[in-house]
């Protein structure tokens, strides 16, 4: 798949990293047309379902972070009743901080648009253009849980009642994943816990002071609160809105078509 | 996902008070040559420091490597260690070394079945950590980069990112069955101006078993892949 303009680009930008650190420079910050991707996963996720997409993007020369939050996927040896929505905040904000990220392109998928929210309160002069993939776009005070539909809520109910910290997996086919992909995605999803959910956000404004905000909605998943979010903000000139015909999962469904999208948004 | 046959999947664990940050610059020169690279913090270090406690043992930051290869689903991977990620790349590799074509050492612990990371401590280190587990302090601070030899100019860079080392790791005794020794391809590379006597007992070994190839670089610190991260990418290309 490599063409030749690809390749000459990458050698390129290879022997700008090599002249960089000949000349004792701090990491790398983005050169030229390379930018820095932050992809933050929803609930039951992980860091592995943005792979397609981080493969796509490091392919034309862009940096791509795709970690996995406190207790789930990768990171699920380490799920407990503590674990909570501030956690998965600091997630981000230290990983942005530790990795000295700036000019990013922040996403934020499904429950991830709490993290980003979130974390924009404390790292939003580092983030360049912020995205809500088929994602919860938050106001101060509210959690997951409170404005969930009630099944949402009846299970948290539930599953407090047992005394467990966390919420099954809700199955691929519910996020109309493409056929083929169901039964991936269904062996990766892992508990959510439940502290993500019933912890109130705290926000004072970081997210709208951000230059470039998109909101993306995956009509293939057919969901009232993610039209609600949709119909918010088309009519937001500070806002661009777009629609894309993939499941939830866009990253799974789609992504190359989402991979051109972000490019954009960038 | 197809890949480009050319390209290859690096895992790069960093060592005690150090985080996937420090790969940075091998990373950035890595992916510039289009291979795909992961490069974790560990539990309760750097970017997971939010995480730090009692509770992190040695079985956390091996679980923090076979959980990543489990659910990137990796293969054929060169999985690199630094220093102290000598111990949790051996006890992963007991899990996932089916999943791992070549491994290089890199001024790394190289466990044995049975030994704990406090046994090998050097004397600031076992201190240092005496005191904080009588203390009862989850972590406890490492020694300034200048001590790891790192060089001059990076060296307030180093110092802004280092972070408790959790205690928990060090005291409980690895289970080995040797998995590790059964990997196709093993390098163990040494930075001897930094002192060490169990990399040097290390190298001494690898130089000795035929089914390792060794390096030795006088002119870096302990921190390669800060002070000489070119270098360090050629060996890795020529060892994966």
């Amino acid at each position: 798949m490599t063409t030749n303009s690809e390749a000459t680009r990458r050698g390129v930008l290879g022997t700008m990293a090599a002249g960089a650190l000949a000349a004792g420079m701090a990491p790398a910050t983005a050169q030229g047309g390379q930018k820095t991707f932050v992809l933050v996963h929803g609930a039951w996720h992980g860091g592995w379902c943005w792979r397609r997409v981080s493969d796509l993007l490091e392919k034309k020369g862009h940096k791509v972070f795709t970690p996995t939050m406190t207790g789930l996927g990768a990171c699920s040896h380490l799920a407990s009743k503590d674990v909570n929505l501030t956690t998965h905040i600091t997630d981000i904000v230290n990983f942005i901080k530790w990795e000295d990220l700036s000019g990013i392109v922040l996403v934020g998928h499904s429950y991830g648009g709490y993290i980003v929210s979130g974390a924009a309160e404390q790292i939003g002069d580092k983030v360049s253009s912020i995205v809500f993939l088929d994602a919860f776009v938050p106001e101060s005070g509210e959690s997951l849980g409170a404005g969930a539909s009630q099944p949402v809520k009846d299970a948290i109910a539930a599953a407090l009642g047992r005394g467990e910290h966390s919420l099954k997996p809700v199955p691929a086919s519910v996020f109309r994943v493409n056929e083929k992909d169901r039964a991936w995605v269904d062996a990766k999803c892992t508990p959510q816990p439940i502290g993500t959910f019933t912890e109130a956000i705290k926000l004072t404004g970081a997210r709208d002071k951000i230059a470039k905000k998109s909101y993306i909605r995956a009509k293939g998943y057919p969901s009232v609160p993610f039209d609600a979010m949709l119909a918010k903000y088309q009519p937001n000139s500070a806002w661009k809105t777009f629609e894309m015909t993939a499941g939830h999962d866009a990253m799974v469904d789609q992504p190359q078509e989402l991979t051109d999208l972000l490019l954009q948004l960038a | 996902m197809a890949q480009a046959r050319a390209r290859k999947t690096f895992v790069l664990i960093h060592g005690a008070w150090h985080g996937g940050w420090c790969w940075r610059r091998v990373a950035d020169l890595l992916e510039a040559r289009g291979h795909k690279v992961f490069a974790p913090s560990l539990t309760g270090l750097a970017d997971r420091s939010h995480l730090l406690s009692r509770d992190i043992t040695l079985d956390t930051h091996i679980a923090d490597i076979v959980n990543l290869f489990k659910w990137q689903g990796l293969n054929d991977v060169c999985l690199v260690a630094h220093s102290y990620g000598g111990w949790p790349c051996s006890g992963a590799l007991e899990e996932i070394g089916d999943r791992v074509s070549s491994i290089v050492w890199l001024d790394a612990f190289k466990p044995e079945n049975g030994q704990k990371g406090v046994d090998f401590a050097s004397g600031f280190s076992r201190n240092a950590m005496e005191e904080a587990v009588a203390k009862g302090t989850p972590g406890r601070k490492g020694p300034p980069s200048k001590a790891f030899g790192v060089n001059e100019k990076d060296q307030a860079w180093v110092d802004s990112l280092l972070t408790d080392q959790p205690n928990g790791v060090a005291t409980q005794p690895i289970r080995l069955t040797g998995a590790r020794e059964k990997i196709g391809r093993k390098a163990y590379i040494r930075a001897t101006s930094y002192p060490q006597t169990a990399f040097d007992r290390a190298l001494a070994e690898c130089k000795a078993d035929p089914t390792w190839k060794t390096f030795v670089n006088e002119n870096t610190g302990h921190d390669v892949m800060i002070d000489q991260p070119q270098w360090l990418v050629h060996i890795l290309m020529q060892v994966a």
